[in-house]
C-alpha cells in the first residue's frame, strides 16, 4: 500500500481524479459517454506515440521526429489504401509496421552507429521525413479512405476500438519494459550508460531498437490516425512530438532517463486529453492549451531537478563516524 | 591452492594517446588464489583490470589465455561469459533500480526477465554475504558501504571463476572489512579465484596467497606472499626509482596566514582545525575517502562548510565560492587534470591565462594577444613546460607538462596559499621529482602550500607537517622530519584503534 | 600550395567552402537571374532574419547548450510588437517593450539552465511550448495586421541600396565576432562549452555567462521578429517555429559542434547562406518549397554524420599511431 502511494503515477493519477471531478461540476456533460469517449478516441494516436517516446526517454534520449514519422507512415498508407488493390486489414497493418520499422530504425542507426547527439539526429530525420511526403503529395490531402479501412477505426458495440488498440499496444509495451533483457537494458542505459556497459548490455545495440520500436510505435499511429479520421493531411500533426514528450513526462517518465512507466504514460496521455477537452468545456479558448503543457513540463521538470539536487547534495560523499 | 593456472596473460601492452599505460605486462592467476595486484597510483592496475573484463582491448601482440586457451575478449559480456566478474572502483551500479535488480541484470534467458529468479537469485546472493538487506529497495537509496555489497553479490551471483576487487574495502567500516574477509575465504573455498587489488599492505599480506606489482605500467614481479614482508614489497613497488629525493630537511615555514577553526559540514567532515603558514608545505593524507579532499575544497568555495570559522592573516572571511576563494589569494589544482583541471581542447596559452584574462586588457576592452603570449612563455620558461609550444593544445602535452600548465594556471593568479590535490597522479617519476622541486621553491619564495596526496614517498619527501585525516576527521598532525612514519600509517588505517 | 592551405584551414572549413562554391555554381548555370544585384540583396534580404536567430544560437551552442524555445520567443517578441504597434504604441516604447520580452525569456531559460541545473535541452522544450502558449494566448490565434507603416521600415527600408537588415545582419555578425573572439567573455565562452567544471575551477562564473548567452539569443531572436513583422506587415505567434531547424542545421554546418566547446560566427553566416541560395534557386528555378525541407534535413544528417565519421578516423589513426 505504501508502494503504491509512494509512486508518482499514484499523484498524477488523483490529480487527474480531481481534475476530472471538477470538470464534471462546470459541465455534466463532461462525464457523458460521448464525452469521455471523443476524449479517448482523439487522444490514441498521440498515445501511441507517446508510449514509443516513453522507451527512448528512459534511454535518456529524445526523438523529436515522432510526429514526421507517423505522418509519414499515414501518408503511403492512405495512399495504399486508396490506389493498391492489395489494401486489405493484414496488408495495411503489415505496411505501417514496416514503414515505422525502417524510419524508426534509420534513427536509431544513426545514433548508434555515429554516437550523434539524438536531438540532431531526429531534427534533420523529421524534416526529411516530412519533406518526402510533402515532395510526393505536394502539400495535398488524401481524402475519401475507403469505409473498410475507417471502419478498423469504429466503435463496435459502445467500445471503441481505437482505444482496446491503445490498451493492447500499453500492455505489451509494459511488457517489453518489464519482462525483457531489452527491456531492462533501456533502463540500465538511461540509470547509468558506464554501468550497463559493464554489466555486458550491448549499448549500441539496445539504443538502435529502442529508437526502433519508437518508429513502429509511431507507424501503427499513422494507420490509427488515418482510420480514425478518414482522411490524411501530409503536413498535419506538426509539433505533436512535444505533446507526447509532454505526456510521458507528466506520467512520471525522468527526461534525465532512468526511469517511466508505460501506465505513467497512459495516465500523462489521458491528462493531456482531458485538460484540452477541459478547456472547452470551461470555454477556455483553445489556444491556451500550450501555455498550460508548457508550464505542467516545466513545473513539473524543474521539481524533478530540484529534487534530484537536493538528494544529491544530502548524499554523504564520506562514511563518517 | 591446487596451482592450476586459469587466467595467463602475456606481453600486454596498452597504449593511449600520448601515454604507454601498460608495458608488456604478464599476469597469471590459479584457480582458488587470492591474488594481490599492487602498484602506485598511475601504475596501471586499473587498465589492466578493464583489460581482463573486457572494457578495453589491449595492443596488438598481447596475448590472454583461458585455461590454456588463448581468448580475446572484444567486449565485457565475453568476459562475463567466460566467469570473469570485476567490481569496479566508482560500483557501477544503477541508482534507478532495486537492490534485487541490480543483482540480476545481465541474465537472459530468451530475452524475458523473470522477476521470482530475479528476487530469488538476488536473496541468495545476499545471503551468502552473511547479510540482511531488502531486496525490493532501490539502490539509491542505499548507503555507500550497502551499495559496496550489493556490488560483492552481484558479482558472486554469476558462476563466477574470477572475481576482481578493485579497493573493494575504501570505504567499508572496520566490521565491514572483516566481513569482506570471510566472504573471500568461503569464495576461496568454492575454488574462486580473486584478483584483489589494494593500497593497504596489511589487507594484502592478510587475505592474498600471491601478489603481482606493478610500476609505471611495467611488470615487476611476482611473488608469494609467504616470501615477502611489508618492507620488501615496498621496495618491488617503490622499486628501481627509489624513494623521492628527501626536500622537507629545509623549512621555510613562517608566520602565520591561514587559521581554520573547527569546521564542519555534514557528511563530508567534522570538526576540522589548523594552521597554516608562509612557506609550509602541510600535507593531507589518509586512506582514500577520508575527507581529505572535501575538507581543502572548502578552502576553495567548492565545499563550503555549514559551520566554524576561517581566518586569513588574522582577519575572518567567508568563502562561499570559486570567486571569493580567488579574491582572498588561494588556489586549487583539482586531482583531474581533464575533468577539472584543464580545458584540454584549448592552447596552452589560452589555459595558463584563462583565470586572469580580465587583467590583460588593451585600453579598449579587448584581449590582448601579446600580453597573453608574454605571460604565458614567461611561466613556460620558469616551469620548464616542454615542448614550449604556448599554441599547442593541452590535451596534446604529456601527463607532467599538463601538471606543470595546471600549476602554471594558478600561479600566474599570484597566489599567497596553493592547494594541490594529488601533485603527481599519473606522472611520469622524472615530472614527479621536478615538481616536486618546483613545490619547494614556490614555498621558498614564500607561498604557503597544501597538498593531498595518498602516497606516503611523497609526503615523508616534500612536506613538513601531515595531517593525517580518517572518516572525516583529524586523526593525527605530525611534523615529517621528526614524526614516526609507522604511526602515521597506522592511524590512517586503523585510526589508532 | 594545397598543401599549405590544408595546415591553415580544418577540414570542416574546407568542407563548407567547398559546398558553399557547389551551391554557388548550381545557381549561376541553373538560372541567369541569380547573380543579379537584385537577387543577390533579396537574398540577403530573405536570410537576414535567418541569420540573425542562428547567430544567437551558435553562442548558446558554444557553451554546449540549446536553444528550442528561440523560434518561439521570436513568435512572442514579434506579437508583442505587434499588438503594441496596432494599440497605438509609439516606435521607441514598442521596441523597449518587445526587447524587454526578450531579456525576461533569455532570463528564465538562462536560470532553469544555469541556476536549477536543468539540461537545457528540456528546458528550452519546456520553454518552447511556454512561450508559444503565451503568444499564442496573446495574439488569441489570429494574426495580428494593420501593423502601422512607419514601422515597416525596420524591414523594407534600403540604405544606398542595401537593405536595411542586411546591415543589421552585418553589424551583429561583427559585434558578436569581436565578442567570441576579442574579448575575455568570449574566451569564457569557449571554455565553459570545453569543460565547465573547469572553467568553474578557474573562476569563470558559470552561471553569468549561461545566463548572458541565452539573454543575447533572446535578443537576437526578438530583432528577428521584428525585422520580420516589418516586412511582412503582419505578426503570428507561429512566425519563427520553422527557423529552428534550419538555424540549428546552419550552425552545425558552420562547423560548431553540437557539443560545444569551438565553431564561430562565421561558419554560422555561410551555413544559413548555403540555405538561403538553396531556397533561392528552388525559387528561381520553381521548384516547390518543400524540396526545401527535404534539402535542409539531408543536410543536417550528412553534415553531422560526415563531421562524426572524419572524427572516429581521426581519433583511431592518433591511437594507433603513438
Amino acid at each position: 500500500m505504501k508502494k503504491i502511494l509512494e509512486r508518482r503515477e499514484t499523484g498524477v493519477f488523483l490529480i487527474l481524479a480531481i481534475l476530472c471531478f471538477m470538470l464534471s461540476i462546470i459541465s455534466p456533460a463532461f462525464l457523458s459517454y460521448t464525452n469521455i469517449k471523443n476524449v479517448l478516441v482523439n487522444n490514441v494516436p498521440l498515445g501511441i506515440m507517446a508510449g514509443g517516446m516513453t522507451f527512448v526517454l528512459i534511454t535518456a534520449g529524445i526523438d523529436t521526429s515522432v510526429a514526421s514519422q507517423m505522418m509519414f507512415s499515414a501518408t503511403w498508407i492512405s495512399i495504399f489504401v486508396t490506389k493498391s488493390p492489395l489494401a486489405n486489414p493484414v496488408t495495411v497493418l503489415l505496411l505501417a509496421a514496416v514503414i515505422g520499422l525502417c524510419t524508426g530504425a534509420v534513427n536509431g542507426f544513426l545514433i548508434s552507429k555515429f554516437s550523434i547527439a539524438p536531438i540532431i539526429v531526429t531534427l534533420g530525420t523529421a524534416s526529411i521525413y516530412r519533406g518526402i511526403i510533402l515532395v510526393y503529395t505536394n502539400g495535398t490531402w488524401i481524402m475519401n479512405l475507403p469505409d473498410w479501412f475507417t471502419n478498423l477505426c469504429r466503435t463496435w458495440n459502445m467500445i471503441p476500438l481505437p482505444v482496446v488498440y491503445t490498451i493492447l499496444i500499453f500492455v505489451i509495451s509494459a511488457y517489453i519494459l518489464k519482462r525483457t533483457y531489452f527491456g531492462r537494458s533501456v533502463y540500465a542505459i538511461g540509470g547509468n550508460r558506464n554501468a550497463a556497459k559493464y554489466a555486458g548490455v550491448n549499448i549500441g545495440k539496445t539504443i538502435f531498437l529502442t529508437y526502433t520500436y519508437c518508429g513502429l510505435m509511431c507507424g501503427i499511429a499513422g494507420l490509427v490516425i488515418d482510420s480514425i479520421l478518414g482522411n490524411c493531411q501530409p503536413s498535419g500533426s506538426t509539433g505533436w512530438e512535444m505533446n507526447a514528450i509532454a505526456a510521458a513526462v507528466i506520467g512520471g517518465t525522468n527526461i534525465l532517463g532512468g526511469s517511466g512507466t508505460m501506465a505513467g504514460t497512459a495516465i500523462g496521455v489521458v491528462m493531456m486529453g482531458v485538460i484540452e477537452n477541459g478547456l472547452v468545456v470551461a470555454h477556455i479558448p483553445t489556444y491556451y492549451q500550450k501555455l498550460v503543457y508548457g508550464l505542467i513540463i516545466l513545473v513539473t521538470v524543474t521539481f524533478d531537478v530540484i529534487r534530484k539536487n537536493f538528494a544529491d547534495s544530502r548524499k554523504q560523499t564520506i562514511e563518517m563516524d | 591452492m591446487s596451482g592450476k593456472s586459469f587466467l595467463k596473460m602475456e606481453n600486454v601492452s596498452m597504449t593511449f594517446p600520448g601515454i604507454k599505460a601498460l608495458d608488456d605486462v604478464r599476469l597469471e592467476i590459479f584457480e582458488g588464489e587470492v591474488h594481490a595486484l599492487m602498484g602506485e597510483n598511475g601504475a596501471g592496475k586499473s587498465t589492466l583490470i578493464k583489460i581482463i573484463s573486457g572494457v578495453q582491448q589491449p595492443d596488438e601482440g598481447s596475448k590472454i589465455f583461458l585455461d590454456n586457451v588463448e581468448v580475446r575478449f572484444s567486449n565485457v559480456g565475453d568476459s562475463i561469459k567466460h566467469g570473469i566478474n570485476a567490481i569496479q572502483q566508482d560500483l557501477s551500479l544503477f541508482p534507478n533500480m532495486s537492490v534485487a535488480e541490480n543483482i540480476y541484470l545481465g541474465r537472459s534467458k530468451n530475452g524475458r526477465v523473470d522477476w521470482k529468479e530475479c528476487t530469488r537469485i538476488a536473496e541468495e546472493a545476499i545471503a551468502v554475504l552473511g547479510i540482511s538487506m531488502n531486496v525490493q529497495e532501490q539502490l539509491g537509496n542505499l548507503s555507500m558501504a550497502k551499495q559496496q555489497m550489493v556490488a560483492i553479490a552481484r558479482a558472486i551471483s554469476f558462476e563466477s571463476r574470477l572475481l576482481i576487487m578493485d579497493e573493494p574495502t575504501a570505504t567499508l567500516s572496520f566490521s565491514e572489512v572483516k566481513m569482506l574477509y570471510s566472504i573471500i575465504e568461503k569464495l576461496k573455498k568454492q575454488n574462486i579465484a580473486i584478483l584483489f587489488i589494494s593500497h593497504k599492505l596489511n589487507e594484502v599480506f592478510k587475505v592474498s596467497d600471491r601478489v603481482t606489482v606493478l610500476k609505471d605500467g611495467k611488470y615487476v614481479g611476482c611473488r608469494n606472499i609467504a616470501e615477502l614482508d611489508e618492507n620488501k614489497l615496498v621496495q618491488m613497488m617503490v622499486g628501481r626509482s627509489v624513494a623521492y629525493a628527501s626536500l622537507n630537511q629545509v623549512s621555510y615555514a613562517g608566520e602565520k596566514i591561514l587559521e581554520v577553526n573547527d569546521i564542519s559540514k555534514k557528511g563530508n567532515y567534522k570538526s576540522i582545525s589548523f594552521d597554516l603558514h608562509k612557506g609550509e608545505i602541510l600535507a593531507f593524507t589518509g586512506l582514500v575517502g577520508a575527507g581529505r579532499s572535501e575538507t581543502v575544497k572548502a578552502l576553495f568555495g567548492l565545499n563550503p562548510p555549514d559551520s566554524g570559522e576561517i581566518y586569513l592573516k588574522g582577519k575572518k572571511i567567508e568563502i562561499k565560492n570559486v570567486s571569493q576563494a580567488i579574491k582572498n589569494k588561494i588556489a586549487f589544482i583539482p586531482e583531474n587534470r581533464h575533468e577539472e583541471g584543464l580545458v584540454l581542447a584549448m592552447t596552452m596559452k589560452d589555459n595558463i591565462t584563462l583565470p586572469i584574462l580580465k587583467r590583460l586588457m588593451t585600453s579598449l576592452q579587448f584581449i590582448n594577444r601579446r600580453s597573453v603570449n608574454e605571460e604565458t612563455e614567461n611561466y613556460v620558461k620558469k616551469l620548464n613546460i616542454k615542448p614550449p609550444q604556448i599554441n599547442k593544445l593541452a590535451g596534446n602535452f604529456s601527463g607532467g607538462n599538463q601538471q606543470k600548465i595546471a600549476v602554471a594556471k594558478w600561479l600566474i593568479t599570484d597566489p599567497e596559499i596553493l592547494i594541490i590535490d594529488e601533485p603527481t597522479h599519473g606522472v611520469d617519476i622524472a615530472s614527479k621529482t621536478e615538481i616536486h622541486r618546483l613545490l619547494k621553491d614556490l614555498a621558498k619564495e614564500g607561498m604557503a602550500i597544501i597538498m593531498v596526496s595518498s602516497e606516503w614517498q611523497e609526503v615523508f619527501a616534500l612536506s613538513d607537517r601531515v595531517i593525517v585525516m580518517r572518516h572525516g576527521r583529524i586523526v593525527h598532525e605530525d611534523n615529517t622530519a621528526t614524526g614516526d612514519q609507522n604511526l602515521m600509517m597506522e592511524k590512517a588505517i586503523l585510526g589508532g584503534k | 600550395m594545397i598543401e599549405k592551405l590544408k595546415t591553415k584551414l580544418t577540414l570542416n572549413e574546407i568542407v563548407l567552402s567547398g559546398a558553399f562554391l557547389f551551391i554557388f555554381l548550381i545557381g549561376i548555370f541553373s538560372n541567369e537571374n541569380f547573380l543579379s544585384i537584385r537577387n543577390i540583396l533579396s537574398l540577403f534580404q530573405q536570410m537576414s532574419e535567418m541569420g540573425i536567430m542562428a547567430m544567437g544560437l551558435t553562442l548558446v551552442i558554444i557553451t554546449g547548450g540549446m536553444d528550442l524555445s528561440s523560434g518561439t520567443t521570436m513568435g512572442l517578441c514579434a506579437v508583442v510588437s505587434g499588438l503594441c504597434l496596432t494599440h497605438g504604441i509609439g516606435l521607441a516604447l514598442t521596441f523597449a517593450i518587445s526587447l524587454s520580452v526578450a531579456v525576461l525569456c533569455g532570463i528564465l531559460n538562462g536560470v532553469l539552465i544555469a541556476v536549477v541545473k536543468i539540461p537545457p535541452m528540456i528546458a528550452t522544450l519546456g520553454t518552447q511550448m511556454f512561450f508559444n502558449g503565451i503568444a499564442l494566448a496573446l495574439s488569441q490565434g489570429n494574426s495580428i495586421s494593420g501593423i502601422p507603416e512607419k514601422f515597416y521600415f525596420l524591414g523594407q527600408a534600403k540604405v544606398a541600396g542595401v537593405p536595411l537588415q542586411m546591415i543589421l545582419l552585418f553589424a551583429f555578425a561583427a559585434i558578436l565576432f569581436i565578442i567570441l573572439k576579442k574579448k575575455v567573455i568570449g574566451q569564457q565562452i569557449y571554455s565553459i562549452g570545453n569543460n565547465s567544471k573547469a572553467s568553474l575551477y578557474s573562476g569563470i562564473r558559470t552561471t553569468r555567462v549561461i545566463l548572458f548567452v541565452y539573454i543575447v539569443c533572446s535578443v537576437l531572436c526578438c530583432f528577428a521578429g521584428n525585422i520580420q513583422v516589418s516586412r511582412v506587415a503582419t505578426a503570428r505567434a507561429d512566425m519563427g517555429t520553422s527557423f529552428l531547424m534550419i538555424c540549428i542545421s546552419a550552425v552545425v554546418l558552420g562547423g560548431t559542434s553540437i557539443d560545444g566547446g569551438n565553431g564561430g560566427i562565421t561558419g554560422t553566416v555561410v551555413g544559413i547562406l548555403i540555405f538561403a541560395m538553396i531556397g533561392n534557386i528552388m525559387n528561381l528555378v520553381g521548384i516547390s518549397p518543400f524540396w526545401q525541407q527535404l534539402a535542409t534535413g539531408s543536410i543536417l544528417v550528412l553534415v553531422v554524420v560526415f563531421n562524426k565519421t572524419i572524427e572516429m578516423q581521426k581519433y583511431k589513426i592518433k591511437s594507433r599511431k603513438v
